[in-house]
């Protein structure tokens, strides 16, 4: 019952140089023909794949080439009288687009265009009296709708709308026996949300009730032999969680866990030479997700052609230094 | 996207997927367009369930869509009788099963089916678990079947010993499971609480649990899930939280806990008492943060020395207005300062019938290892082991196989490092207390030539006035560690791996900080030196920046005590 060990090869004809001009072209051309394919099939996660493009392209310091009138003039459109922003017109309020749209309008310092009193009433009537948050009305829980609520208030300056001590124990409920959280009380840990409790953790100062050891042995066990990290054990590497793992390793102070070089080399090899963009691992699809991730998680390495990026919020560190946020951070 | 491979396709194949793909487009865009028309015009009926039905086929992850039909069945709530509203919602459950089956992660799917449940006048628990089986056959490591299965547990209210077993069950079908050892490791406290609240489990079922896990680990020695599973066993037993140093002074007064706090009044406060009277004040965290295990005190009125020269001096700890903790001080001298101090506790603390499972285990272990020489899941169990038997016993074996961890494991090999680091600290705190190190008076402590690359307890040196960390692996990330440091006055870090002093806390009592042999290149990089305000020496020599023919004058207009015949 011997375990084959879930991983990739890398060989030499993937890339080794980070081609941020093509990453610049893929991220500007991307939407730019609204009836393509995967443009339009993506449509209920247009506020996220906006905010991950943007976030990309202002790492490569080319963040004119979007449109920003025409991204402000959407984010308007998508906030409904409940408060709260949609994925695209049309669609329905939810948290997770909530704090995309917040993350851009941050990030091009318009929080004014939209009513922050109704972004703030609408996360505030997510919470639950045991701290947790609804993703939206219709009751789903999950930790990630905890990051979302605390990560989008506190760039907003309003944490104190909601009761940050019950949310926190709520997402300190969702702490397991390595470590590590996931979705609820009960759930397996997971690179992903882990990323998401130690993130709100950081940013409402309880990070010091983390098993900061623990946890960062088990995050950076996360590391394969190709350098790629997974989001759990015994599955296979992925660009995303090179981010995900990465951060949570960074806000714990313990980035150098993981072996720097190997994991550089993993990410650029999930470069697509033609098109521009990052995919999962070498050889698939690229998509804006992974594009961000991959730049995000190379800028967290010290790579200086990218710029910085803060590690609890996904977003340029001179903006979270612009609001004045100060996530915690450990060290050892 | 996860896991599209990148195709190769001729010419002809392009323009038969691009027709396809214009083709979907145009259904998806039609399709939501009638919906989101037909919602607008409060317009629910059995059409926008077909076609969000197809939508939701195509792909389940539009929450929109699947919105606008749970707002369809709320409103045939009110239309239907009771029997037909139950069947219109059983028809749901076929619909996320196809939409489960095309992608078995989405949420939105799981989400609807959960609320169909709990909206159904009857459900039919029994099925959901045995669907929750099938599903768990068909992929043992889907966190959302296994989510899905403990809110249907929770809802059916199914025993948690039911559940116990089923996790068995699931392990000894395949120890390589991690889902399903996690599942255990919450049910067991719940099963099997420890009376003692040391550990998570009772002692009898923490042995059996070794015991099984033992057998996992030597089934297939490569296989992480496991493993995981017993360093949780082999933690160390809970603490609680408790006064472990203090100190007051007419200018510095603090008190350390054995665990970094946030201190608020109403949940967690401290209390400085002198001659049995409150003092008056407030307490802030040391270093950049909100939490510390440093607390300074700040009084309302100065402490006078005169209320050092006798009487009593103790710091209370309390709990939700419940003392749980006390330290009392003792005088050093008349008007001088007080402190206090309590022994560090590293130990495991294994009752003597679980530390002789451990060493049958750590006898088993070596026995694997010399099969399979560089297993470094055996290598780290042992140890984990030889610390939770005998810390001391096993020190030169201990870093030893933690050098060969290095080894193997080369990409973890900065985890090994500062796991060493920890150990070094532990045990130099340990041999310390013998020889008084609570004792504030002028030795130096010398935690030197360790090749330390991390900073771990610090805060047990918090009363000490002079540090030496010298030869060591330490970085700049390390600094922030040093807020521990009150008492501190002569800091050496000569060759370190210091690039700048970026992390800097700011410690009050520091007078001479050593810098020698570091990797110091501008004058930049020692703009945080500024948070000692106290400092008179600075020593930079075998630093680039000591080359600086203007450092002495950046370094004085930061520090203003500075002597100019001590810099570098």
């Amino acid at each position: 019952m011997a375990t084959l060990l879930k991983d990739v090869s890398l060989n030499d004809s993937h890339p080794k140089e980070l081609l941020l001009v093509k990453h610049a072209d893929y991220i500007a051309s991307y939407g730019v023909n609204k009836d393509e394919y995967e443009y339009c099939m993506t449509e209920y996660l247009r506020m996220s794949g906006i905010y991950w493009g943007l976030t990309a392209i202002e790492l490569m310091d080319n963040l004119e080439r979007m449109n920003k009138q025409e991204i402000l003039d959407f984010i308007k459109l998508c906030q409904d009288e409940s408060g709260g922003l949609s994925a695209s017109v049309g669609h329905d309020p939810h948290l997770l687009y909530t704090l995309s749209g917040i993350q851009i309008l941050t990030m091009y310092d318009a929080v004014d265009v939209i009513s922050i009193d109704k972004i703030v009433q609408y996360v505030k009537s997510l919470q639950q009296p045991d701290g947790s948050f609804w993703g939206d009305k219709w009751g789903e829980v999950d930790t990630r709708f905890s990051f979302c609520a605390v990560a989008c208030l506190s760039l907003l300056g309003r944490l104190d709308a909601i009761d940050v001590e019950k949310a926190v124990e709520f997402v300190l409920s969702c702490m397991n026996f390595d470590g590590g959280f996931g979705s609820r009380p009960g759930a397996e840990s997971h690179a992903g949300l882990i990323y998401c409790c130690v993130g709100m953790l950081s940013i409402t100062g309880y990070l010091h009730k983390v098993d900061a050891d623990l946890l960062g042995w088990w995050l950076c066990e996360r590391q394969l032999p190709s350098g790629g990290l997974n989001g759990r054990p015994e599955k296979l590497p992925d660009v995303c969680y090179s981010w995900w793992v990465l951060a949570s390793l960074s806000m714990l102070g313990r980035l150098h866990w993981i072996q720097r070089d190997a994991l550089i080399r993993f990410v650029l090899a999930c470069q697509d030479t033609e098109t521009g963009g990052f995919s999962d691992r070498p050889g698939d699809m690229p998509d804006p997700f992974h594009t961000l991730f991959g730049l995000a998680a190379l800028s967290l390495l010290g790579v200086t052609s990218v710029k910085t990026i803060n590690p609890t919020y996904c977003m340029p560190q001179y903006v979270i230094d612009r609001l004045k946020l100060k996530p915690q951070k450990l060290s050892v | 996207m996860h896991g599209r491979v990148k195709t190769r396709s001729t010419a002809e194949q392009q323009e038969v997927k691009r027709k396809e793909r214009e083709k979907k487009v145009k259904l998806y865009k039609a399709g939501v367009e009638k919906l989101f028309q037909k919602r607008d015009g409060n317009c629910f009926d059995n059409e926008v369930l077909e076609i969000s039905a197809q939508l939701l086929c195509a792909n389940p992850d539009i929450y929109t869509v699947w919105n606008i039909r749970r707002q369809v069945i709320l409103y045939f709530k009110t239309e239907k009788s009771s029997e037909d509203f139950q069947l219109l919602l059983e028809n749901e459950l076929p619909l996320t099963e196809q939409c489960l089956r095309a992608n078995p992660k989405s949420y939105c799917a799981w989400h609807h089916r959960s609320w169909v449940l709990d909206t159904m006048p009857v459900p039919n628990w029994k099925r959901e678990l045995a669907l929750c089986n099938k599903y768990l056959e068909l992929d043992e490591r889907n966190f959302h079947t296994w989510d899905y299965r403990r809110y249907i547990v929770t809802r059916a209210q199914v025993p948690a010993e039911d559940e116990f077993i089923f996790s068995t069950q699931k392990i000894s079908t395949n120890f390589s499971n991690y889902s399903s050892w996690h599942y255990r490791s919450r049910l067991l406290p719940s099963l099997f609480p420890d009376p003692l609240n040391k550990r998570p489990i009772r002692e009898d079922k923490h042995k059996e649990e070794l015991s099984l896990v033992q057998n996992a680990t030597f089934t297939d020695p490569n296989d992480q899930s496991a493993w995981f599973y017993q360093r949780w066993l082999l933690g160390r037993a809970h603490q609680s939280l408790l006064l472990v140093q203090a100190f007051v002074s007419e200018q510095l007064t603090f008190a350390v806990l054995n665990k970094s706090v946030r201190l608020d009044k109403s949940n967690l406060s401290l209390q400085l008492f002198i001659s049995n009277n409150p003092i008056k004040g407030s307490w802030k965290p040391c270093g950049c943060n909100v939490d510390s295990h440093v607390w300074i005190f700040v009084p309302e009125n100065q402490i006078s020395s005169g209320s050092l020269t006798s009487g009593s001096l103790e710091v209370t700890l309390h709990h939700q207005n419940k003392q749980i903790d006390q330290l009392n001080l003792h005088i050093k001298g008349p008007g001088v300062e007080a402190w206090g101090s309590k022994k560090p506790q590293f130990d495991a603390q294994f009752s003597q019938g679980l530390t002789s499972v451990l060493e049958t285990e750590l006898d088993s272990y070596h026995q694997l290892l010399d099969l399979e020489p560089d297993s470094k899941w055996t290598l780290l169990t042992i140890v984990l082991l030889m610390q939770a038997i005998d810390r001391h016993l096993y020190k030169d074996d201990t870093m030893q196989k933690i050098g060969q961890l290095k080894k193997i494991d080369s990409l973890r090999s900065g985890y090994y490092e500062d796991l060493r680091s920890r150990y070094e600290i532990e045990y130099f705190l340990d041999n310390q207390e013998k020889d008084g190190l609570s004792h504030p008076a002028c030795v130096e402590v010398k935690l030197s030539g360790y090749n330390l690359s991390a900073l771990y307890h610090l805060h047990y040196l918090s009363l000490m006035q002079q540090v030496n960390l010298s030869c060591n692996q330490l970085t700049d990330r390390s600094l922030p560690q040093l807020h521990a440091l009150q008492c501190c006055q002569v800091l050496i870090l000569d060759e370190n791996l210091l690039e700048s002093l970026n992390g800097m806390p700011s410690l009050t009592s520091l007078l001479s900080l050593s810098l020698k042999n570091n990797r110091i290149s501008t004058k930049d990089n020692l703009k945080h030196l500024v948070m000692c305000q106290n400092l008179n020496s600075v020593h930079l020599s075998g630093n680039t920046v000591a080359n600086d023919a203007d450092l002495e004058v950046y370094l004085k207009g930061l520090l203003p005590k500075l002597k100019t015949e001590e810099v570098i």
